[in-house]
Formats: structure tokens, sequence, C-alpha cells
């Protein structure tokens, strides 16, 4: 046996001594009947007939706490000509509404503060407060018709995400791993990444990205914004690269004895994860690092992009996740729960991703990967009609029966408009879309099935969607397969 | 792919030959299963969802003539209709119709045929019959009955059993599944050089009277409760339930009988003057999320508490998905949304607001844990303390371990329970009476049902799932999967049971034995099944892939607190201080921050760091991320089935999570302190991670990769230093670092080692 000696910063037994995945004496049938054994394999689901898929991945920017629709993407001047008054009975229509509001005397209608612009050939309108995203108005496809049944946050979101208001389901990202796995070799396949917004704002629960009752290996990892990027990357101080390559190949052929005795294959496994955990202490600090980006393009993202953990900065990782073949990205943007001081708060917000959301539209398409990424931009719920507040601050309360989702990319018509809502924007007025709709359009677009796509789990088969949701056709551009 | 799924389909193929040959097709084991899967949803139970007014799941309607057409005629498959339709391939008419989610296979068209050839012979599903005392097979291997089913089984495979374990690995093993912790060499030693017949048991007598023995079943039985610190949602504050875990504990501890641990836990408020420990049980049902967001409306969430309570009782006592009837009737099993609304009848009656704004501590009804103690301490400190600040902190003091406790009390006049349309809070229609499923036997006496008769016919010996479920689960923690693998679940909807007389002979027996649950993990533990060596070979992986047959010993990877647990036992760093209050040990900085701003992590220093996993405080929606990585399920909801995931977030924690990093450092310097040879050192290190001896090969590898990384210590003394800081333990200063660093590196690769996260 060579006697090895360890240098400092040495990188010539960066790589195994041994290539992983050659020992054991058991032969092929041994081979066949691990990957049998292999997660990756049983909980592959049964008879998931694949759609044409039209987006290899999907970046989901989730605006959470409920971006007003009147004031952003779904203009409503009559309400200009009802300023101030009662809203009709004949659209409130005794529809329940939360607590905070259905308290007040009144439910007074609230114009919006901002004017509408036109855009693109499509003519499409967008608030004066979304200027860029506006310029994009021709990739956009807006669905005006979004409705959804929680009036609170929690339940709201976690519907969102899971397809049901309560926690224990698996968030769609989860259902994305379970049903398709990964395209890459070195980094996770669903990532969710945080980012502040306003003040007092809704918290984000780890189960928004989390796995429910699917094995906890299909939970999203979060890239962190603030020390190791995700849980544990990073060695201990003192352990270098080439010390724990050392370490490692140590543990490894140790494991490996233990396979030839036990012949156990999760040991197999296990050696595989490890070296996989290796790599991707590689691969995301190269990921979160952006020390390569030109400054031609950091400044198509706007000035925030500098900081970690704004929303800017987390648009610019979601094109680097794309790029490495990332399949499900998703972006939780906090602080748009908007009740009050509308005027000032919403502004702030709505500037804080307009350019990152056009500037990451902008890269994507320039580097060609629009074509098969999917975009999504949207909240849990809309925003009311009336104002919850009065005078100079007043605000709007949450509102679950219509608001705006935005889709662009991959499979989805461009300068299109689907559906629309009354002349308050408090009910849809054709072309509903309900959030298992939208789930279920989301997986199509990836080549689900969402009907086919079940675990069983407690004696039933579940699916993201329950027992509902067709996806929207008429947003889809047209297959050239077919 | 293809080759992938053909390997699926073969593995598939294989199980079902294995259970149904040709000659016998039993109802229950075979046709069941597929019926239920691809039929029932339009004709089975729901009176909703029922096409054609017929239904599969009873003889009667089955075999119904309508206007000349019969879906089932036993003896005659050609003359019947369901065969017919199975069989087509015409659109129109083919069953399952071609949209439907679920399509059958020629294997299992085959089944329901040759069913129907013999005669179509329904049986009422096994689970919700009582278990009849099964014959012990005659066999000549094994140490009690439990090997008799076993053996039986293994020889219509064709299949032996694996030889016995070493004892190592025994003692390992059965340390690891009683008290969630490695044995001590010291333990080992003795039972290595015990020649006497009940060497082992002997061991495991110890074992199961440990207090550790209690954290361990608690911390199991915490999620089904779905225990956590906080209130999950929204802010989500801190509660202070953790007394009830205190009782959990005891309780384990106590051997307190599973139908007192039952009744206790479901309606010790209902029990004649009930003590202060009868009550602090009931926190069982106040587990739930309590919602505190603004805007929230009090009746819609109050509405979910109550739901909650009945999906967790039966998913934990009967292994029921009750949930779905809160909607319409159960697509499955028999039980009717109306019987789902008068269970929760049972448990509307808490005086309980659904919405209470940014609660902190327990919300009412609560009491304060062991108030007449905390009355007596009270009154000590007033007595000796004048009214200053020092009285205040005493009395500050005093209230921490005395918190108010959420419980169950019901109010004088029980509130009217109503069905509620689709499940919704503001949709109820026909007032409910409670009332238990009548699909399962009832109970006899006339009086009225209330949650305290619920609780006592659960356990009253002649419920068909109380005990079933009960010895399956146990079984699960010990052989990692149950009898029914479908542990979560025993409706109609289940896994047939690997071994089912064995299933209820285990059930027959432990209610027999007074619900004694020691007695029964005992039984288990001592049968020679249990202590077969876990090596396979190629015969063993092909015919008993899942080592459902038992044809060796279980290998189950340790549970998430376990693995923290073992870490801080084998370094020494353990603090094996019973209950409590949770505690904050080393977490990623501003996790619970940047998420939301309203709850700090003020992480514990000192001894508390070094407390075992059960007592981490749980925070809902920001579950500890080093429990979560290791498969600690959610407790925002009741969960009664961990899953065991290998990922590479697992390999990054265990090598660099503050905790193991640490853990490492001690067990090195635990043997450079007991031993001045390196390997010796090493030796030791290995046994205590392992409890066995190292082969010469792995001893070798590891000295030479100890004198690789000492002498880079040794040139680089700073990068030492650095390693040795993580942790807040000192550093023995009578060590030398750079040994230090180098074994704490061999350290690191005995923690990771597959075979440590294993028993």
């Amino acid at each position: 046996m060579i006697k090895r000696q360890l240098h400092h910063e040495s990188d010539q037994i960066l790589n195994s001594r041994r290539t992983f995945l050659t020992s054991t004496a058991n032969g092929l049938g041994m081979c066949a009947l691990a990957s049998l054994l292999n997660e990756n394999c049983s909980a592959f689901p049964p008879r998931l007939q694949k759609v044409e898929p039209r987006a290899k991945r999907v970046i989901y920017l989730f605006q959470s706490g409920g971006p007003s629709h009147c004031d952003l993407f779904d203009p409503k001047p009559a309400l200009n000509t009802h300023a101030g008054k009662e809203l009709p009975d004949s659209i409130r229509k005794s529809q329940r509404i939360t607590t905070m509001t259905s308290k007040q005397d009144s439910l007074p209608v609230l114009p919006s503060p901002y004017k509408f612009e036109h855009h693109g050939e499509s003519g499409i309108q967008l608030s004066e407060l979304l200027p860029q995203i506006g310029n994009h108005a021709d990739d956009l496809c807006l669905i005006r018709s979004m409705h959804t049944e929680a009036i609170n946050h929690d339940p709201a979101i976690t519907f969102f995400q899971t397809g049901f208001q309560l926690a224990g389901r698996p968030s769609i990202g989860a259902w994305v791993s379970y049903g398709l796995g990964t395209i890459n070799k070195d980094l996770p396949t669903y990532v969710a990444l945080t980012s502040q917004g306003g003040n007092g704002s809704q918290p984000l629960y780890s189960r928004l990205w989390g796995s429910g009752f699917l094995p906890t290996k299909h939970a999203g990892v979060k890239l962190r914004n603030t020390g190791s990027p995700v849980f544990y990357l990073a060695d201990p101080p003192g352990i270098k690269r080439h010390i724990r390559r050392d370490m490692l190949d140590d543990l490894g052929e140790l494991n490996r004895l233990q396979l030839d005795i036990v012949a156990n294959p999760e040991i197999r496994n296990r050696i595989e994860q490890y070296e996989l955990a290796f790599r991707m202490q590689q691969s995301i600090p190269e990921l979160a690092d952006i020390a390569d980006e030109t400054e031609e393009t950091l400044a198509l993202y706007g000035p925030e992009v500098t900081q970690p953990g704004t929303f800017a900065r987390n648009c610019l990782l979601a094109r680097r996740l794309a790029e490495r073949d990332v399949r499900f990205i998703q972006l939780f943007h906090m602080g748009w729960d908007h009740h009050t001081k509308l005027k000032s708060l919403l502004p702030k917000l709505a500037t804080s991703i307009d350019q990152p959301v056009s500037g990451l539209l902008t890269d994507l398409k320039r580097l060609g990967l629009l074509e098969d990424t999917l975009v999504v931009l949207c909240g849990e719920f809309g925003r009311t009609a009336y104002s919850q507040s009065p005078g100079d601050n007043a605000g709007r309360d949450h509102h679950p029966y219509c608001f705006t989702s935005l889709l662009a990319g991959a499979g989805v018509k461009g300068g299109h408009v689907h559906g629309s809502t009354d002349d308050f924007g408090y009910n849809v007025a054709d072309n509903p879309v309900h959030v298992h709709d939208f789930n279920a359009t989301v997986l199509h677009l990836l080549g689900i099935d969402h009907e086919q796509l079940t675990y069983k789990y407690q004696g039933r088969q579940y699916r993201l969607t329950d027992v509902h949701g067709n996806p929207v056709q008429e947003i889809l551009t047209p297959n050239i397969t077919t | 792919m293809t080759f992938r799924r053909t390997l699926i389909a073969l593995a598939i193929s294989t199980a079902i030959s294995s259970t149904a040959n040709s000659k016998d097709v039993q109802y229950n084991r075979d046709v069941l299963p597929i019926l239920s899967a691809n039929c029932f949803a339009c004709h089975g139970a729901d009176r909703v969802t029922r096409q054609a007014d017929l239904r599969l799941d009873q003889a009667e309607s089955a075999f119904a003539n309508r206007d000349g057409i019969t879906a089932i005629i036993p003896g005659k498959p050609k003359q019947s209709e369901v065969v017919t339709r199975i069989f087509s391939n015409n659109p129109d008419n083919q069953m399952p119709p071609p949209d439907h989610d679920q399509q059958l296979t020629n294997a299992e068209r085959q089944i329901l045929k040759s069913w129907i050839e013999r005669g179509a012979r329904y049986e009422k599903h096994w689970a919700f019959v009582a278990p009849i005392n099964p014959a012990v097979p005659k066999t000549r291997w094994g140490t009690n009955e439990i090997d008799s089913f076993v053996f039986a089984r293994l020889k219509q495979e064709n299949l032996r059993p694996q030889t016995r374990a070493t004892r190592e690995q025994l003692i390992r093993r059965a340390s690891i599944d009683i008290t969630g912790l490695p044995p001590t060499l010291d333990q080992v030693d003795r039972f290595l050089a015990d020649e006497s017949p009940d060497a082992f048991e002997n061991i495991v007598d110890e074992l199961l009277t440990s207090p550790q023995y209690g954290e361990r079943m608690a911390n199991w039985w915490l999620d089904g409760a779905h225990y956590g610190d906080s209130h999950g949602y929204d802010n989500d504050l801190e509660n202070t339930q953790w007394p009830w875990r205190n009782w959990v504990i005891e309780a384990f501890n106590s051997n307190m009988p599973f139908n007192d641990f039952t009744i206790e836990q479901l309606a010790g408020d209902l029990l004649p003057n009930p003590t202060e420990s009868q009550i602090l049980a009931t926190a069982f049902n106040r587990n739930n999320r309590i919602q505190t967001e603004d805007g929230a409306i009090d009746e819609e969430w109050r509405t979910e508490y109550v739901i909650d309570r009945v999906e967790t009782m039966g998913a934990v006592w009967m292994g029921l998905t009750l949930g779905c009837c809160r909607c319409h009737d159960h697509k499955y099993d028999p039980i009717s949304q109306q019987e789902f609304y008068q269970l929760f009848a049972l448990f509307n009656n808490l005086d309980e607001k659904g919405f209470i704004n940014n609660l902190r501590g327990a919300a009412e009804p609560r009491i304060r844990y062991k108030q007449s103690l905390y009355e007596q301490q009270l009154q000590d400190i007033q007595k000796r303390l004048p009214d200053n600040d020092d009285r205040k902190q005493k009395i500050t003091e005093l209230d921490t371990e005395h918190p108010f406790v959420m419980i169950m009390r019901d109010m004088d006049t029980p509130r009217t329970a109503r069905i509620l349309t689709r499940g919704q809070y503001d949709a109820p229609s026909e007032e409910v009476q409670p009332g238990l499923p009548s699909v399962l036997p009832g109970i006899t006496e006339d009086a009225p049902v209330d949650r305290l008769a619920m609780a006592r016919w659960l356990v009253n010996g002649r419920h068909p799932l109380t005990a079933r479920v009960f010895v399956n689960r146990i079984w699960e923690q010990l052989f990692g999967t149950g009898i029914v693998k479908t542990s979560e679940n025993l409706g109609i909807q289940s896994d047939w049971p690997s071994h089912p007389k064995l299933l209820d002979w285990l059930a027959i027996g432990f209610t027999e034995s007074g619900w004694n649950i020691k007695q029964l993990i005992k039984t288990i533990i001592l049968s020679e099944t249990y202590q077969q060596d876990n090596r396979v070979d190629t015969l063993r992986l092909q015919r008993d892939p899942e080592n459902r047959l038992l044809s060796r010993g279980p290998r189950v990877r340790l549970s998430a607190e376990a693995i923290r647990d073992q870490a801080l036992f084998v370094s020494g760093l353990l603090n094996d201080q019973l209950g409590g209050p949770s505690i904050h040990p080393y977490q990623p900085a501003g996790l619970w921050e940047e998420v939301e701003k309203r709850g700090t992590y003020q992480q514990d220093h000192g001894n508390a760091l070094y407390r075992r996993s059960l007592y981490i405080t749980i925070r809902k929606t920001v579950p500890p991320p080093e429990m979560v990585i290791f498969d600690l399920p959610s407790r925002e909801v009741c969960n009664t089935k961990r899953t065991h995931t290998n990922t590479p977030l697992q390999a990054l924690a265990l090598q660099n999570n503050i905790t193991y990093v640490e853990a490492s450092r001690k067990l090195a310097e635990r043997v450079l302190l007991q031993s001045s040879h390196t390997e010796a050192r090493i030796k030791l290190a290995f046994r205590m991670a392992t409890q066995r001896h190292a082969t010469a090969t792995e001893l070798n590898l590891l000295i030479r990769g100890y004198h690789r990384r000492l002498s880079f210590f040794k040139e680089f003394p700073d990068e030492a230093a650095s390693f040795l800081e993580v942790g807040e333990s000192p550093i023995n200063p009578d060590v030398d670092r750079s040994e230090l660093a180098a074994m704490s590196t061999v350290a690191s690769i005995l923690l990771n080692l597959d075979e440590t996260l294993y028993r």
C-alpha cells in the first residue's frame, strides 16, 4: 500500500481513490434488485402516462400575502365611479369575508390610485407600478379569473401549494420531484428561496415546500440567504477539501467492506449519497456565487441584486438554477398583505419586483431558456374592491373570489389574457380558473397528467388536485407534434 | 426506463403469485384489494357517487338481477356482467371506464374471474372481525410461538431462517430498540461473558426497566399525537404542553396498561374523581394547531380542531382514515358521514375558542401543571420571602416549572352537533347524537355514549382493531415494517398481512396479558425471529426482497432522535435528565427569524445542549432541520408512520452539523485519555460506535488515515485549532491538539458509518 502524504490545498486527490459503485461480488442480479429496493425506483408513480412536456423546468415566483389584483393586473375604472360608496349587495352576494372587515360599519369602494397602461402589440393593460414587466407584455399570459377558497393566509397559501387548506399534503414541487425526478446530477430537484418584503410580513412555513406524506427526499431544499446556502453544507473550519475527500474515501471503503458482508443494497445507496453531498459542496457555492456575472447582466435585475436575500438576487439565482437544470425553482417573496397604507406600501413592493422580474425574463430569453422554462407569478389570493381602513390609511382586505396570475415561457401563449372579472374586480365574470385548474395546468406543461400523478397513503390514492382540476387549454400554445 | 419498468412488473407479479395461486382465491386477501382500488369509488359504500345503483362491496347488490342483467352470478363467470365488462375492449361498456384513474391488469382480471368461478364468496373485511385465537403451527425452530408462525411461512417459500446474530449485534439491536440508545461497553462485555441461558433475557429486562425506555416510547407516541411546542399557525408562538410529554414518559416507564393509557388520554377528565394526572393525560387531544391569524372566523377553526381530534383518534387507535367521512360517506370502509359526525359530537363540547390572536402559552380550558404542589410552593414562597424582586423572581421560576397545560373539559351543556355538508363549518344540516360506527362491535350497555364510553369501547377486548393496530405498530418499530405493511391503515384499502395468524396471536396475547406493553415487546424481542442475523444473500434478496417473510433479522435505520442521541451518548456528552421543558440546542443561525420576525431562537448553553432529542423544541411551522432531514414527520397533523430516506442532506448533516463535529471531538478525547496507543484508541472508538471489534482490514485503514491527517494537522496547527473550536464544550487541556484533531476525523468517520446509522 502506497503511503499517501496530505498537503495543504492539494487538489490531486480530490477524486475518489476508487470509482464509486464498483464493489460487490454479487453481480448483476444484486444490482437489479438494488435498483428495485432503491427508493428512486419503487417510489416512481404507477401508470404515470406523460402528456407532451412543454416545460423542462419551472421558475415560480410566489408573492406571499395577496398582491392587489385591481391595483396591479386587472384595471377597474368603474371603481372610480363608485368611489366611497357601499359595495352593492348584488356584487357582494353575501359571500363570507374576514372578521377584520366584517366588523366594519361599511364596505366603501376604494378606486385604484394607479393608472393602467397598454403595452406591446397585444395591448395588455398593466399598472403604472409595473412599467418594466409591461415591456414583456407580448410574452405574458395573464389569467384574470383565478379564484380560491380560503380567506386567511395560512390555509390559502397551503391550498395553493398543496391543493389542501390544512397541513400534511405534499407541495407542488415535491409532487414534481416525485413524478419526474431529477435532471441534473449534483443539485436538488426542488429548490426554494425566500426573500423579505415590507414590514409585518406573513410568515412562511416549511410545509410550503415540504413533502407532506411523500418521502422527505422530495421536499424542497431551501437555499438560504445567510450563512451556509444549504443546511450543514460547509465543512467545519480546519477541514479542507482534500481532508474531506480523504475522510470520505476512508468512509466509502469501510461502507463497501460492510456491503460485502451484509450485502444490503441500501449501503450502496448511502455511499452514493455521500458522493452526491461532496459534489453539492462544490456545486452549491458555485451556484450561489454570482462573481462570474457581468455588469450588464447584474444591471438587468436592478440595483438590489447585489444584496443577498433580496427578491432581485433570488431572481438571478433562479436563472442560475434554471441553467443548471434544477427542475422546480420557487421564490417566496413576503410582504404583500396590504390591509392599510396601500398607497405607501404597494409601490415599494411593486418596484421591488418590477425590474427583477423583467430582468429575469430578458435574461432567460436571451439565453434561450424561456423556450423550455415556465415562469409563474402569483399570490394566494387577491384583495377587496372595498377599503379596510379609512382615508389615507386605506388598504384592502383578503379576497379569494377573483385575482390574477401571470405566466410566461414554455408552452403558454404570449400577449394573452384569459378570463375576466366583474366591474368591481370582485367576482369572476368568465372563464373561471380555480387553484386546482391552475395546478393541473402547471403539471400539464411539465408533461404530467395531474390525474395520473398519485401516491397511495392511508389507503387512498392522493393527488395534488384532489378530485378536481382541468388544465386550462385556452392558454396553451399549439402543440407542435399534434 | 423499460428495463426498470420490467423489473417492477416482475417483482409485482412475483408478489401476487406468492400469495394467490390459481387453486386458492380468497376474497379478503386477493379480491378485495382489486375491487377496492378499482371499483368501489363508483360501486361502493358512498351513496352520493354510486353509479347504476350497483354495489360491489355487498353480495346482495352484486348478485341482484336488474332487468335480466346480473353483475355477479356465483359460479358463472361467463354470465356475470362484471366479467364481460372487465374483459371488454368496447369503450362504451368496459370497466373501469377508459378515462378512470385506475385500470385492471390482466392478472387482476383473472383473479376476479376465478373468484366468481369458485362461487364469489364475500367475507367481512378481516380487520373488522375480532381475532380468534389461531392454532400455532408445530415447528422445530425457535424460542416461542412467533417463530412457529414465521418458520411455517418460510417453509412454504422454501426458505430457511438466518442464523442467530452475534451477541454484539443483538445487544445493540435490543438496546436501541428499547431505550433509543446503544449499550455501554460495560453492558456489552457483561453480556459477552454471561454464559447462562437467560443472558439475553436478563439484558432485555434490564433495558425495559431503564428510564430511557419511557423516553424512547414517548418519542414514538408523540408523532401520532402530533405533539409540538407551538400553536402551528401564523406567527406560531410557543405553547406549554411539555408536561403532557412528561406524563407519556412516566406512563410508559410505569408500564401503565394500554387500556388505562387509552382511557386516561381520551377521557381522563370524565373518570369519577379524576386525579391531576388523569386530567393532564387528556392534553393528548389538545395538540391540535390553533389558528392565531387576524381575521380568522372562530367557528371555522373550532370545527377544524374537533375534526382533528376525530381523525387523530381514528388513526392512532383504529388505523382508520375517518377524515374521509368529513365530506361524504367513506369510499372504501363502511363508515358513513353521519357516523363521523356522531364521533364529532363526542369531541365537540369544549368551551374553547377557534381563533385567538397572537396566542402564547395555553388556551382555555387549561389546568396548572401539578396544581396542588404549585400552590403549596407558592404559599411557601409567600410566607418565606417579603414582597420584593427576589420573591417575584422565585414566583416566575415556579410559574415556569408549573405552566398551564391545555386539557379536555366538557361544558355542562353539550353543543348541538350537526352533519356539516361537504364538511363545511358554515353548512350545518341535520342534528346528530353521539354514537359509534355500526360496522364495529358496539357497546352492550344502554347508557348514552360519551367520550369515556368511546374510550372504554376501544379497549373492551372485543374491538377488532385496537389491539391489532397497536401490536402491528410495535412490530413495525422492531422490524422496520409491520405485519400489515400499511400500519397507518387497517381499513379495506390496507395491505394483506404477511402473517395474519401471527398478528391475531399477538393481538389476543396482548389483550389477555392485561394490555401489558413491556411484556409484548419482550415476547417479540426474545423470539428467534428477532434475533436472526440481518445478512442477506442473493436467494433471500430474490425471494424476500423486503424481508416481509422475515428470512433474516431486521436491519432498521435509527430514527432522527436516536442518531443524535447515539452521537451524544458515545461521546460522553449526553445529559440524561428526564422530562421537563423543551430545549433549544444548536440550530443554523437565523432560521426562525428569516421566515417570521416575531419569534427569535434563543439557543441554550451548557448541559442543556446535550439532552435527548425528544426534548428539542418543535416549532411546528419551522421544525428543527437536523430532525426533519432524518425524517421527523410534520407535527402539524397526526402521523403514525415515518418514512426512511437516504439523502445527501443527511450526509452533510452528519459530517458538518456542530452536534456531530463536537461529538466526534469528544469521542476522540475519550479514547485519547483512555489509552496511549493509537491502535488501541481506534479499536476502542470503533467499538463504542458499533459495539463490535474492528476487523484487521478496517483497523489498518483507519490507522493509516489517522496518520495521514495527523501529519497534516501537525504541519498546520491553526487548522487543527479551528477545527477543535467547534461546539461549546471545553477542550481537555491534557490532550495533544494535533492528535485530538486527527482522532476527531476518525471519530467522525465512525459516526458516519452506515453500520452506525443502523442497528
